[in-house]
């Protein structure tokens, strides 16, 4: 009830204009200062609502963020999580221990933990495991997402509280698939009817996954299911409530397994506008900005007024910006093509103007704090000069002088393509557009929206566009499906990169069991990536954020999105809200 | 002139069939697949994609997208003649329970919108037809033609920025219709936060209408004003209000009407803009989530809804035709 006309009175405002304290940094001095307690709650912005709460079947990166946080613990939880000092999937969460592997590494066996209640009360057991796997897999049901990390996973076995995973092909990165993919949903929930009881896992991947109509009411129920807006998980937050549009709060668990976090509730409220959600995070109606614009992290929160009671920063979201070049098209098949490209885009210049400084120029495919980034690789310098010369020796020279370059009667125009949802790329591509034309390249821009863009780029129906490659974890993983030649069809070489040796490189560094034999690999895969150029990436993404002076300990981690509320905490004197009270 | 609504009335089922199938073609035929975006978005790591294709086919049978488009439309023909608009794709909820949860917001959001249009501009029009070329005629021009040209999605940018209470006045709140909290409130306090909520919206959904609509009314009027019936009435010695109030306004409301049509669709149309930039869950952002992540059967719910209004609404307007110009009558004219 404090919003009404409240007017600020002209005096203060001066005052905060008069003031600005110099120098003032985003640092959190205080950040491990005391004994941390329990209490206050944290009201995160939410861009999007999520479409839905039901793990294996939201699409929504925000549905996870709220249902499985950003280690794989909030209100569901999965097997494994990620330890904090390397970020490798070694920590055991509802897995008693990482999976003991056979030496042929085709099977992994874990031991489900004793004593986790769901939220309702009963207990967990391996065959909610099971139950989790089995509708993930069930082709009747809205799964595709979770479907398409488990096409290896060929049986299921148990034996009183071990599961023993059963794949069809070693791989490095089966733990992961297993372990980190599905969060662990209740069975007696989802499927109080026991529809599954009599299936085994294999029956549901087989012939009859498709056509039992036992199965078949199952999925119908399952995708429907009124738990799918009200979950009941284990983790340490509760589901409390969902108004839709509005808000999504969950509750501290106070019966959870595992360390306790400190905060009463998470309110996730949906601002779907930047500049309202700024002015709402200033009117202190929001603790926690995960995200802010460019312009106004650079602009709109800063001063003493801002400093005095927020803190603001940058983190790395583990995403890069990329252009690619359709490796197909007659311009870009000689890499000396794709490499002048290169050095004709001045990523500094385009770091500095359009992202306002939040990014650092990229240079692989993974991020420079993962293991197996490779930190001899230098990204091809800005050099019109350089980019020039390597278009002449390709033979992409202007022969009837009108300015643009051609090569046996084809002139070098090309068409960049981009979504109309993407900020940048309206932002790019005048950039991009000026540079090419100095050096003789007549590029247009052509804009459509997502879902459209995304078919035409799986049809590898472009010339060029750009993308934002993401990526859930700091391992190399999800790159075979990226930049293997096998992936141009269905996967997501939409490129057309074809290369043997890389590909080599991709398929031994899958079956390497050694880490730093693993990592070898990897460091020539990239060697080639950057030689070859068949993806010329502009930058690392930079996020910047800004939350409230109050919570301590404050830890963003480097998976997503970043921000950890279970370490968060807030003295008991600065403490904002109260559990019996609303805000 | 009964016979002639219900001939109309029955005249709207082919019409709505021809645009149900005209919609769902555009729908259909429209690149993207619901199917693919279900791999999930741009922020998430994703799984084995070589072999999606067989994941995506699997969907894509779930969501009945593997029959022939006739096929599939015959389906929904079958399902929407029992009023069973289907279930969304995004979270498989009865569309008809989505709707319900935003239909009423953005009914409320526009009914008042365009109450205020119309309470404020009629009468802005009537006076600026009565004393055409005046300083208060001049005046009210420039100033409904300056609101006109300024784009409200700036209008609200800038309402949230000065009046939201971040570094200047907090006076309003800048998203939802609602307090937090208000749940636990006392009814007439909610209804005053929930007022209170609407003024910004509001205010960006109507300030530039009235420009179009008192421009309407004032040219309407000056055309009847002049006419003889009205000099009739002057010389008959009746006074100017009952002139212009009685007589000329009457008359001049049939370019309005015929705006009124649009009025039906309009309150649950919704705008997506003034919608996102106040986070306010109503049928605008509704539509445009259908779009983006293709979710079909919403998208046809929607379109039919719309439809069904449209031609409601130019049935009512013709219907009010008659009321303001008893000249106006469908008996024997009725195929003209």
């Amino acid at each position: 009830m404090a919003r009404r006309i409240v007017m600020l009175p002209l005096v203060f405002l001066t005052f905060v204009i008069g003031c600005t304290r110099p120098g003032a940094t985003s640092e959190n001095s205080a950040a491990d200062a005391g004994q941390p307690v329990q209490g206050d709650w944290a009201v995160v912005r939410f861009e999007s609502e999520p479409d839905n709460l039901n793990p294996l079947i939201t699409q929504l990166a925000t549905a996870r963020y709220a249902l499985t946080g950003v280690n794989n613990a909030q209100i569901y939880e999965f097997l494994m999580a990620y330890n904090p000092k390397d970020w490798d999937l070694t920590e055991p969460l509802l897995a008693v221990a990482p999976p003991a592997i056979s030496d042929d590494h085709l099977s992994y066996t874990f031991t489900i933990r004793d004593g986790v209640k769901w939220h309702d009360g009963r207990p967990l057991t391996p065959d909610d495991v099971l139950f989790t796997f089995k509708a993930a897999a069930c082709p009747l049901a809205d799964t595709a997402w979770a479907r398409s990390f488990l096409t290896d996973l060929a049986d299921i076995q148990m034996d009183a509280r071990s599961m023993r995973f059963v794949m069809s092909k070693p791989n490095v990165y089966n733990v992961s698939n297993i372990a980190n993919v599905l969060a662990i949903i209740p069975k007696h929930v989802f499927d109080a009817e026991g529809l599954l009881d009599s299936f085994s896992y294999k029956d549901i991947i087989g012939p009859k996954g498709k056509s039992d109509p036992k199965i078949k009411k199952f999925a119908d129920q399952f995708n429907a299911h009124a738990a799918n807006r009200a979950p009941v998980g284990t983790g340490p937050y509760k589901f409390e409530r969902w108004d839709s549009g509005r808000e999504l709060v969950l509750t501290r668990n106070e019966d959870y397994w595992g360390k306790k976090p400190y905060l009463d509730k998470i309110v996730y409220r949906i601002i779907t506008d930047y500049t309202a959600a700024l002015t709402a995070l200033k009117a202190g109606d929001t603790d926690v900005m995960p995200r802010l614009l460019p312009i106004q992290y650079t602009e709109q929160t800063s001063g003493a007024a801002f400093d005095q009671q927020f803190v603001k920063m940058k983190y790395s979201i583990l995403q890069e910006a990329a252009i690619m070049w359709n490796n197909e098209r007659p311009f870009f098949k000689d890499k000396r093509v794709r490499q002048a490209m290169a050095m004709l885009v001045e990523r500094q210049k385009i770091i500095d103007g359009i992202r306002l400084g939040l990014g650092k120029i990229g240079m692989s495919f993974l991020d420079p704090s993962a293991k197996d980034f490779n930190p001899n690789l230098k990204a091809l310098p800005y050099d019109p000069k350089r980019a020039a010369e390597l278009l002449d020796e390709a033979g992409w020279k202007d022969h009837d002088g009108d300015g643009i370059r051609d090569k046996d009667g084809v002139k070098f125009k090309f068409e960049f393509l981009g979504s109309s949802g993407s900020q940048i790329f309206k932002q790019l591509s005048p950039v991009l557009t000026e540079e090419f034309r100095k050096a003789g390249i007549e590029m247009t821009e052509r804009v459509i929206e997502f879902s459209v863009m995304l078919q035409s780029l799986k049809d590898h129906r472009f010339d060029a566009s750009t993308l934002n490659f993401s990526h859930g974890d700091l391992s190399p993983a999800d790159a075979f499906q990226v930049w293997h030649s096998s992936a141009v069809a269905g996967g997501s070489n939409f490129f057309n990169f074809r290369n043997p040796q890389a590909d080599r490189l991709l398929e031994e560094a899958r079956l390497e069991f050694d880490a730093e034999k693993r990592k070898q690999l990897y460091w020539r895969w990239q060697e080639i990536v950057n030689e070859e150029q068949p993806v010329t990436f502009v930058y690392y993404v930079e996020e910047s954020g800004a939350y409230s002076k109050r919570f301590r300990n404050v830890q963003w981690l480097p998976l997503r999105p970043g921000y950890d509320l279970n370490s968060w905490w807030v003295p008991r004197g600065l403490q904002k809200y109260k559990t019996s009270a609303n805000p | 002139m009964r016979i002639y609504f219900v001939k109309r009335l029955l005249l709207m089922v082919p019409t709505l069939l021809g645009i149900s199938l005209v919609s769902f073609l555009i729908i259909h035929l429209t690149p993207g697949d619901p199917a693919l975006l279900k791999l999930g978005d741009s922020e998430q790591r994703s799984g084995n994609q070589l072999l999606a294709a067989q994941i995506i086919d699997e969907t894509r049978a779930l969501y009945g997208l593997d029959q022939p488009l006739y096929v599939q439309y015959l389906r929904w023909l079958k399902r929407i003649l029992t009023f069973d608009f289907g279930e969304s794709l995004r979270d498989h909820r009865p569309i008809i329970d989505k709707l319900k949860e935003r239909i009423p917001v953005s009914v409320k959001l526009s009914g008042i919108s365009l109450l205020f249009a119309y309470l404020i501009s009629i009468p802005l029009g009537v006076h600026s037809a009565t004393h055409p070329y005046s300083i208060g005629d001049r005046v009210t021009t420039i100033v409904l033609f300056g609101l006109y040209s300024l784009p409200n999605f700036w209008i609200a940018t800038m309402a949230i920025v000065y009046l939201g209470g971040g570094d200047f006045w907090n006076v309003f709140p800048v998203y939802g219709l609602a307090s937090p909290n208000a749940g636990s409130w006392p009814w007439w306090q909610r209804l005053e936060d929930e007022l209170w909520h609407l003024i910004l919206p509001v205010t960006c959904l109507t300030y530039y209408t009235f420009a179009v609509l008192s421009r309407y009314m004032r040219v309407g009027m000056i055309e009847i004003i002049r006419q003889d019936f009205i000099r009739t009435a002057r010389a008959k010695g009746l006074g100017e209000r009952t002139i212009v109030y009685r007589h000329a306004l009457r008359n001049s409301l049939i370019p309005i009407v015929t705006l009124m049509a649009d009025l039906l669709p309009a309150l649950l149309g919704g705008s997506i803009v003034v919608e996102t930039l106040f986070s306010i869950p109503g049928m605008g952002s509704l539509s445009y989530e259908a779009v983006n992540t293709r979710d079909y059967p919403l998208l046809m719910a929607i379109f039919t809804l719309s439809a069904l209004l449209t031609l409601l609404g130019i049935l009512l307007a013709d219907f009010l035709y008659t009321l303001v110009d008893p000249r106006i009558g469908y008996e024997k004219s009725a195929t003209a």
